[in-house]
């Protein structure tokens, strides 16, 4: 998809619509990194946001005023990314011969380079970002979406029950083992790190 | 409370998810035991690592988009939130007929009119044969409708009903589906 081409949108003359393209644009980079930390890719990312925001604007008039209108869509959007997960599931796997099979790329992705060695603190930050990206893909999806919600959107325990539809034992219980096998994941590297700052 | 315990419930203290109560006992087990403060530390690192990942480049005309590139066309909407869409309205129509097709089909499938079941008026006229083992007579009966012909095989029934009689409703091959009956009676 290029992000430059311009669009032949004329958007519709309603108050709804004016109304909720002001919500959005004021929740829009969150929305799209909660899309993009669940995903793992940007593509995937962006067609989550726009097929969530689709629905979104379809089902505007059961949105309660003065409720939060990001939990809303982020309800949207986790229920949006397990549906399509569900029908990816389903759908026969198609190789082509260039590329290597799924489980060596997983063993590619599970190798933790030196972080040691780098020494821009820019660098650095990227690579964190990565890493714990690759990470994060690994978790189970309702663990991730907790953990995201949690970590990262600095969400409470209560509003991502709201959000992922479950009790607040499930919302503790996931968080708490999507951060020990996060710290599975990424063990040598935490090692490091936590060398690093210690020094 | 344990090493084990404290350390399930160590994600909720880093996150000010507990009581105060428990809080102050995770605090004191923490201040004694160096593998809980460990695995805290780790935690806290991992939580801390988390919020700091950078937000993503957001695409440009992430609205526009959605609707564009679902539908390939704005949306028309209406002040009561429904979206109208030329396809998605097509594909509900097409369904709705396709239903009340089938439904049709199905009803006239099951319930044929008296009118279009030929083989009641048009065809052969339906024969009600009584014969009496006893008496060794048959009475062929010619009838012009399913009713009259039942009518007339209850009432030969009624009259053949007496103690010790035995009645056995047979299907007549040559006339299938109530042609023709035959009630045999047999002493």
């Amino acid at each position: 998809m290029e992000q430059t081409e311009s669009l032949a949108f004329t958007p519709p003359a309603s108050s709804r619509w004016e109304e909720f393209e002001k919500e959005v644009i004021n929740h829009e980079k969150a929305l799209y990194h909660f899309a993009y930390r669940l995903s793992g890719n940007p593509e995937d990312a962006q067609d989550l946001v726009q097929e969530s925001l689709f629905k979104a604007y379809r089902s505007y008039n059961k949105f309660k005023k003065g409720t939060s209108f990001d939990r809303w869509v982020f309800q949207i959007i986790y229920r949006s990314f397990v549906d399509s997960y569900r029908k990816k599931k389903r759908r026969p796997f198609v190789s082509s011969l260039d590329e290597s099979p799924p489980h060596l790329e997983q063993n590619k992705t599970t190798e933790i380079p030196d972080y040691t060695s780098l020494p821009e603190e820019m660098a650095l930050q990227q690579e964190l970002g990565t890493v714990i990206q690759e990470a994060l893909v690994k978790l189970p999806n309702e663990f991730r979406a907790a953990v995201i919600l949690c970590d990262i959107q600095g969400f409470s325990y209560e509003e991502i029950s709201q959000i992922l539809q479950c009790s607040l034992g499930t919302v503790r219980s996931r968080i708490h083992r999507g951060r020990r096998l996060l710290r599975e994941y990424l063990g040598s590297y935490l090692k490091e790190k936590g060398e690093v700052d210690e020094a | 409370m344990n090493c084990q315990r404290v350390q399930s419930l160590l994600s909720a203290y880093l996150d000010h998810e507990l009581s105060t109560e428990e809080r102050r006992i995770i605090r004191q087990h923490l201040f004694f035991c160096r593998a809980c403060s460990q695995e805290y530390e780790t935690l806290s690192m991992l939580k801390n690592s988390l919020g700091r990942l950078e937000p993503p480049e957001e695409p440009k005309d992430l609205l526009a988009r959605a609707f564009y590139f679902h539908h390939g066309a704005a949306p028309l909407a209406t002040d009561s939130g429904t979206v109208i869409n030329a396809f998605g309205l097509g594909k509900k129509f097409f369904m709705a007929a396709a239903c009340t097709l089938l439904f049709l089909g199905v009803s006239v499938w099951l319930f044929p009119s008296p009118q279009s079941n030929s083989f009641t008026t048009n065809s052969a006229p339906l024969m009600i044969k009584t014969t009496s083992t006893t008496e060794n007579a048959t009475q062929v009966y010619t009838m012009k409708n399913e009713d009259e012909a039942k009518t007339k095989a209850e009432a030969e029934k009624e009259k053949d009903k007496e103690p010790g009689v035995k009645q056995k409703l047979h299907v007549n091959p040559d006339y299938p589906l109530l042609r023709g009956i035959v009630i045999q009676s047999s002493r």
